[in-house]
């Protein structure tokens, strides 16, 4: 137990700042990001003791990010600007990187089960094996989202450049 | 699609604030505090529950009262409309306001359990013969002194988390006018569940509220007759495990069922994700009597289930 928790320790603190992008991607607010990664920290080193493989920590702390996150916006939802085109910190922009922004930002406009697996799969480069234990969900239910997720978005692009 | 690889760029220059570093090391610093104080606790709770033995064999309070008697009776006893008991619980310490001094805003009510003494079986309205009824007011005093010690540690704690808190945020370069008006929320309060004849069944919730949120629950079922607190052995027969975890497996899937958001680890859907949750109840096991007299099992957030879902509950049918 006392080596999983230094583990689990150990890995937070070499991978706090991918935390934190992931926590922000769904809040996108420094504060509200913030407190997410607080509380999944404060949750994890609670709970870890329940983790049997050292090897399953990768996985099971990207479920409670996510899971937090989720909880975040459930909770402050009335409060929360989830309009991504008014992003509070905007990002340095050239002209080439508008289109990418745009992507960014039509990701977030996702559903949350499909925006999870996009986020995961493309910015965490997470296998789909892991983001199947990351959500819970059964390897084909995920594959099938992720298509869905990339016809979705490729249909907005699509929709917008028209 | 291509696009999509390029987008990552985005994600990726989101920037890292300086604060990151702080906050999580806060967060390690807090839990590994509140691990050891969690271990304490548990090793009272044990040297209490031997404690109450040894007293219940000597030291005993007779109070002869009426049992298996009607509702009639249970609620002239009380006073109390629907519910009646031979013991109520009551606040008897409360307190609500802003300590300026902690920055701690609290919302106390400090329950009490009060067995009736002024009933005589004469008062009985039904005046069958009574069954005779020992409360062991001892047991009742040891349970009211360990409420009030769990209010009084948890309180505590809360101050010094949040002095601790205030003195880093300080020494990591915070201003008194960022700090401004940074308060601690500390909740105490309690839940009846059950009261009945010599049943009572109660919950004593602790909570504070800052940057981290933190709650805890305790259990009471008591047994006034017998004097000592009930298990879920008592209240399933010996077959209590099988029962209880036949029942809970049951109602997580039929949960997950009705809800695609839900998730029991390493339940049904979520068996072989390498994490564990429900594994079985055991003498631990958290439960209160609901309202009718059923057992329910209780499980604290992130204990079998994603914090999104919350405390989770299972009504155990007897």
């Amino acid at each position: 137990m006392a080596d999983i928790y230094d583990k689990t320790v150990e890995y937070i603190l070499e991978n706090q700042n991918q935390f934190y992008r992931l926590a922000y991607s769904y809040v996108n607010d420094k504060d509200s990001a913030l407190d997410v990664v607080q509380n999944a920290i404060c949750n994890a080193l609670e709970k870890c003791g329940s983790i049997r493989n050292a090897d399953a920590i990768r996985t099971w702390f990207y479920r409670i990010i996510v899971n937090e996150a989720l909880q975040y916006i459930r909770q402050n939802k009335k409060e929360m600007v989830c309009d991504p085109q008014e992003m509070k910190e905007p990002v340095y922009e050239e002209p080439a990187f508008s289109e990418e922004k745009e992507v960014y930002q039509k990701v977030q406009g996702l559903p949350e089960k499909l925006r999870t697996i996009i986020v995961l799969r493309f910015y965490e480069e997470l296998s789909l094996k892991e983001i199947a234990e990351v959500t819970g969900e059964n390897l084909s239910t995920v594959k099938s989202r992720l298509y869905k997720g990339l016809a979705e978005l490729e249909r907005s692009v699509k929709e917008d450049a028209s | 699609m291509k696009n999509i690889e390029d987008s990552k760029k985005v994600y990726d220059s989101i920037e890292i604030p300086k604060e990151l570093a702080d906050v999580v090391n806060e967060a390690i610093r807090s839990t590994e505090r509140k691990t050891v104080i969690e271990k304490r606790r548990r090793f009272y709770m044990k040297k209490t529950v031997k404690y109450f033995g040894a007293v219940a064999a000597g030291l005993v309070v007779c109070v002869t009262l009426g049992l298996n008697t009607s509702e009639a009776f249970a609620k002239e006893m009380s006073g109390l409309p629907i519910i009646g008991g031979i013991a109520k619980v009551l606040t008897v310490r409360s307190y609500h306001g802003f300590d300026e001094e902690t920055g701690i805003n609290a919302n106390i009510e400090v329950p009490k359990v009060e067995v009736e003494e002024n009933v005589t079986p004469e008062e009985s309205v039904t005046g069958a013969p009574q069954e005779g009824l020992v409360v062991d007011k001892e047991f009742v005093a040891d349970i009211n002194a360990e409420i009030e010690k769990i209010v009084d540690k948890n309180k505590a704690k809360a101050e010094q988390d949040f002095a601790e808190y205030k003195k880093a945020f300080f020494e990591t370069g915070g201003t008194e006018e960022q700090w401004a008006d940074r308060t601690m929320d500390v909740n105490v309060d309690y839940d009846v569940k059950y009261q009945e004849g010599n049943i009572l069944s109660f919950v004593l919730h602790f909570s504070e509220a800052w940057v981290a949120a933190y709650a805890e629950d305790y259990y009471y079922n008591l047994d006034l007759k017998e004097n000592r607190e009930l298990t879920l052995q008592d209240m399933l027969g010996a077959d209590w495990e099988n029962i209880a975890n036949e029942s809970i497996i049951a109602q997580m899937e039929e949960r997950m069922e009705a809800d695609e958001s839900y998730v029991y680890w390493g339940i049904g859907k979520d068996a072989g994700s390498g994490m564990t949750g429900f594994e079985g109840v055991n003498a631990d096991t958290t439960f209160y009597i609901n309202e009718n007299g059923n057992p329910v099992v209780t499980f604290a957030k992130y204990e079998v289930a994603p914090g999104f879902m919350g405390v989770q509950e299972f009504e155990i049918a007897r």
